[in-house]
């Protein structure tokens, strides 16, 4: 088994080189996933000169642990989102939806993407009898709506379905390979970097600039494409940050239809199966266990989509593991344009739904750049103040962020020395009152680095089959020696040496000496 | 009312000298010891507006104004520790004195007040 998402298979891959010096440019995109690559695809289009940055490779993070799902409908069912929204809303909502999968249709034509793309029928589905209210309810919610939808049956599938809803005419595809050729596309007339993480913005009246490890470049907009903002912003405090697992296995028997697939087994979340080709292979992908970043065993979570994938599917080992993170908005809209810097875009809050939103956040961000008007936009607008909206959300989440500070106390540890550390564990050691992240790899390796995030002092917490430190705050997520893998920090956790009994943080050099 | 707000600082105190030990040893402040100590001396200060407010002839402003300011810097300090930015040590001092010297005056009222009655 590889941790790896099933579509890292391909063989094509980007080779940028990462900034070094200095440069000038109209626009700083920052991340290379769908958003940031749509977004600068627009951008070029209007005649803007753009760089990219990437702080890994080219849709190497979220966008690569997707499900390759294309679809009108949102994690947050329609009937929840009426709930709170008036009609006009939810309107937007969808022609905002359709305006995105138009636009990925559009740019896989244009730019000639063989990226196995294909319309398939989205299905939300209830495994047990008490659930069907839950199918009935999101049914009548999206008839209402004027979407063309249809009840079950749904024919060739291995596990139990009560009832269903359907919706033709949505879409699959190869999240990396449209992304790769997205890339193709816009390489000739965009600079793109990759390992180039973004470690400080410097924002200005007129100008920012946005600081990498080696390099520095004065822009006068920046747009943050990086699921969540980076650095420090009041949009964290709106955001629960959420990881999710996705399995991938060779099916023995079974046929599966193609399609999109959400069935409910309780009243929480969905599991979603996706089907796949995979050289000449069938291959069945099984995505769900969603939690709170750095609150729950990701082993467990992997433990339990085997169990149910052992239940319904015949195969004998499972090929691939991977885990994606989302961020959930307090009010369920996605937060899209203008922060609260003028010259300053940024995109968060996809939900599970990021592909789609990805691709709208690019066409409201473009467009709100330029003057131009998108009839949704307002409703998805960066800035809005929606508390009675927001309240129950945004309490929930601050309130856990809180505890998480509250159990920072001095004592506080997993373990009382690194001898406690067995082979591949993670724990947090106390040491000359230090908190340290310690792990022990299969070479019998200690690797030791402070348990303290770097974007808002959370105690980072051990990810046991990922293997990385994830902070239960506000999501940021770093390798077993520190470096930054994805979130709002800008910053590696700090490294330690150990000087006889006593314990010194050596903070990242990029914080010390900022080349501004 | 005003022995229970100086019992609270008192405690919320003896954390801001832990906090400011972590500090001068170059370790990371734990958070909860912040939040705690915010909390304790926050409801101190609030019992000690509400005496202020019950007993007017007795009243102690010196002190709350004194406690305000200390809290201003308090937030300063925190908002730079929380980034995971270098703290101010002259803010920290300055937090710190007017702080005790707030406190010297709450004690000394509180020994009169009772004293005389």
């Amino acid at each position: 088994m590889k941790m790896q998402s099933i579509w890292n298979t391909i063989k094509e891959h980007t080779t940028f080189s990462s900034l070094k010096g200095n440069a000038h440019s109209d626009v700083v995109v920052i991340g290379g996933g769908i958003t940031g690559l749509t977004t600068a695809e627009l951008l070029i289009e209007k005649g803007f000169n753009v760089i990219l940055l990437e702080g890994k490779s080219i849709c190497g993070s979220n966008t690569s642990q997707s499900t390759g799902n294309l679809y009108i409908p949102v994690d947050k069912n329609f009937s929840e989102i009426k709930a709170k929204y008036d009609k006009k809303v939810v309107q937007h909502i969808i022609d905002a939806r359709k305006s995105g999968l138009e636009l990925i249709e559009a740019n896989i034509k244009k730019y000639s993407i063989d990226c196995d793309y294909e319309k398939v029928p989205w299905h939300l589905y209830a495994a047990t009898k008490d659930l069907e209210d839950k199918i009935d309810t999101e049914f009548a919610a999206m008839s209402e709506l004027g979407l063309d939808v249809r009840r079950g049956p749904m024919d060739n599938v291995p596990y139990p379905v009560q009832s269903a809803v359907i919706l033709d005419q949505q879409a699959q595809f190869h999240p990396l390979k449209y992304g790769l050729g997205l890339t193709r596309g816009i390489m000739e007339h965009c600079r793109i970097y990759e390992n180039s993480p973004v470690i400080h913005i410097q924002e200005e009246k007129d100008f920012s600039i946005v600081l990498t490890p080696f390099g520095k470049i004065t822009t006068k907009y920046i747009v943050h494409a990086t699921h969540t903002p980076k650095g420090v912003m009041g949009v964290h405090t709106l955001l629960g940050p959420y990881r999710e697992y996705g399995m991938a296995f060779k099916l023995k028997n079974n046929v599966h239809p193609k399609g999109i697939f959400w069935g409910y087994y309780d009243e929480k979340e969905h599991i979603s199966t996706r089907h796949y080709t995979l050289e000449g292979e069938s291959y069945m992908m099984v995505l769900g266990g969603a939690h709170k970043v750095g609150q729950d065993s990701s082993k467990e979570k992997f433990k339990f989509l085997e169990n149910f994938a052992r239940t319904y599917f015949e195969f004998d080992e499972i090929d691939f593991e991977w885990g994606g993170q989302h961020y959930r908005p307090a009010d369920l809209l996605p937060y899209i344009g203008r922060t609260h810097h003028e010259t300053t875009f940024a995109a968060t809050g996809f939900s599970t739904d990021g592909l789609t939103w990805g691709t709208v956040a690019a066409k409201i961000i473009c467009n709100e750049m330029t003057n131009v008007v998108t009839p949704f936009a307002k409703t998805f607008e960066y800035k809005r103040f929606t508390p009675l909206k927001s309240a129950k959300n945004f309490v929930k989440e601050n309130i856990n962020v809180f505890g998480q500070y509250l159990k920072d106390l001095p004592g506080y540890k997993d373990a009382r020395s690194f001898e406690e550390v067995s082979i591949n564990e993670g724990k947090i050691v106390e040491a000359d009152g230090q908190k340290l992240a310690v792990h022990r790899d299969e070479a019998n390796k200690l690797h030791v680095c402070s348990a303290v995030c770097t974007h808002l002092e959370c105690i980072v917490k051990w990810n046991d089959a990922e293997k990385s430190w994830d902070c239960p705050c506000h999501g940021s997520r770093f390798g077993i020696d520190g470096e930054i893998l994805e979130g709002p920090a800008t910053q590696n956790l700090d490294s330690i040496v150990i000087e006889g009994h006593h314990v010194v943080l050596k903070e990242s050099p990029w914080t010390s000496h900022p080349q501004s | 009312m005003d022995i229970a707000s100086a019992v609270l600082i008192a405690l919320g105190a003896v954390l801001g000298v832990l906090m400011l030990v972590n500090l001068l040893k170059g370790h990371h402040i734990p958070k909860a010891l912040t939040f705690i100590h915010g909390g304790l001396v926050v409801t101190g200060l609030i019992l000690l507006i509400l005496f202020n407010l019950n007993y007017p002839d007795h009243a102690n402003w010196i002190s709350v104004g004194l406690f305000i300011l200390a809290a201003f810097g308090g937030i300063y300090i925190l908002i730079h520790d929380i980034k995971h930015e270098k703290v101010p040590l002259t803010v920290v001092f300055i937090h710190g004195t007017v702080a005790v010297s707030a406190y010297a005056i709450l004690i000394y009222r509180i020994t009169q007040f009772h004293g005389s009655t």
